[in-house]
């Protein structure tokens, strides 16, 4: 938000001053990344339509209820088209991608998910569908430059900055917007006073809408910039004593578990709280798991639940469930906040409402920009014969 | 309209639209349609702000 001539008998005061000074930079420094993230945002509301158009993700030709073969035969028909690869974590989601598993892949040695590849296998069939070289996908992209500026990791924590920033305009706007309306009232625009007093009025009464929601998504975008951070200390924390204690163990064949993933897939359902259903099954020897363990994901079935997630760790050689590690609630807040951030949770009006805030925050960070443009160009003195 | 007024309304139209967004969420789907009219009501009381300072 923003005012031209802040009310006051005596002038501005300091607090006023301060927060104008804020408001301004910090807006001014983050609009060009900001539009970045409004015009990619934009897009990424709609990835799984996008998905679905692009045929990103293959869809199964079967019937609902057709005899589903066992999730090992689908791994060892990967590991057979591609015989240099081990698996790194198998998944099911049939809301999203109904009739498919993903099979996660990456090169024969790899313990980390950096260059892993996601394959498709029919659940009726087992074998491989789709395409069998998947590159980078198009919202796949967009969404490394969303959330990662194509930095990685450290990528993220430059978004949050970003999101900081924005935060402070926000909260420095509403102090800038209060002497402005004692002028002016909510939804007046001064048409027919000059473009400035216009784009003014436009600013601050649209900043006024989407206030709630931008702090929503601000917000969560801040905390989702510490999402690597997070799992890297869940990963410490939770995960090191277990790998501790896994390294005095015999390790097993992270490429054929003596435990095979149905098992796994058996044994992690059994020890599942009610109403909570594996979903993901992250094998042996990865970033995620021990040298020894299956690290098995679990969903909820409603509510909120469905947004959160439950860890169940299996023992590849035993078939026990040596533990099953909480999840600290810092990443249950950042699980929260992504689709509090995308807007994907509440069906399509949810998603042309995110569009509709996105656009009109996408116009006052670039009308703002302009606001401050044109104060400064007319603060400039004129050169030497040209008439004012 | 006073301005602190107007103020505090339009930061209760932003408290009830972040009310709105996060109850979608968090609460089960019969109460949908009411969090959405929250998560949109500052949208559209600036569109009927905006319809009548046109007119």
């Amino acid at each position: 938000m923003n005012t031209a001539t802040p009310a006051g008998n005596s002038g501005p005061g300091r607090w006023f001053r301060f927060n104008l000074w804020l408001h301004r930079w910090t807006s001014l420094i983050a609009t060009i990344p900001f539009l970045v993230l409004c015009l990619t945002g934009t897009v990424l509301i709609f990835h799984e339509e996008i998905d679905e158009a692009l045929g990103t993700v293959p869809v199964s030709q079967h019937a609902a209820g057709t005899p589903q073969r066992p999730a090992s035969e689908s791994i060892a028909n990967v590991l057979a088209a591609y015989p240099g690869e081990r698996v790194l974590s198998t998944g099911v989601d049939p809301e999203h991608h109904p009739g498919v598993m993903l099979v996660v892949t990456g090169p024969r040695d790899a313990e980390s998910f950096e260059d892993a590849k996601v394959r498709f296998t029919d659940l009726v069939t087992a074998q491989p569908v789709g395409d069998p070289d998947p590159g980078m996908t198009f919202t796949g992209l967009l969404l490394e430059l969303h959330a990662e500026w194509f930095l990685g990791p450290a990528g993220e924590l430059v978004g949050a900055l970003i999101a900081l920033l924005v935060f402070l305009s926000l909260l420095s706007g509403i102090v800038v917007y209060a002497p402005y309306v004692r002028r002016i009232a909510f939804g007046v625009l001064r048409r027919g006073r000059g473009a400035r007093l216009l784009q003014l009025d436009l600013h601050n009464f649209i900043g006024a809408m989407v206030l709630g929601w931008a702090l929503v998504v601000t917000v969560t975008g801040f905390l989702l910039g510490f999402n690597s951070v997070a799992i890297g200390i869940w990963q410490m924390t939770e995960l090191g004593p277990l790998r501790a204690e896994a390294r005095r163990l015999e390790p097993v064949d992270a490429r054929h578990p003596p435990v095979d993933v149905d098992r796994a897939y058996a044994i992690a359902q059994a020890a599942a709280p009610q109403g909570w259903t594996v979903s993901t099954m992250i094998y042996p020897l990865t970033e995620f798991s021990t040298p020894r363990h299956y690290t098995a994901l679990l969903v909820g079935s409603e509510g909120v639940d469905e947004r959160l997630f439950r860890v169940v760790i299996v023992d590849a050689k035993t078939g026990e469930v040596p533990i099953v590690p909480r999840v600290p609630g810092y990443i249950k807040l950042i699980s929260l906040s992504q689709p509090l951030h995308f807007g994907d949770y509440g069906g399509l009006a949810l998603k042309l409402l995110w569009t509709a805030c996105t656009w009109l925050t996408l116009f006052i960070t670039a009308n703002g920009a302009w606001l401050w443009w044109d104060r400064r160009r007319k603060r400039q003195p004129l050169p030497d014969g040209v008439p004012a | 309209m006073r301005a602190p007024k107007i103020l505090r309304r339009v930061l209760a139209l932003a408290l009830l639209s972040v009310a709105g967004i996060i109850g979608m969420l968090l609460v089960d789907s019969g109460w949908d349609w009411a969090f959405f009219a929250l998560a949109a009501l500052p949208l559209a009381v600036g569109g009927w702000c905006y319809g009548v300072e046109r007119h």
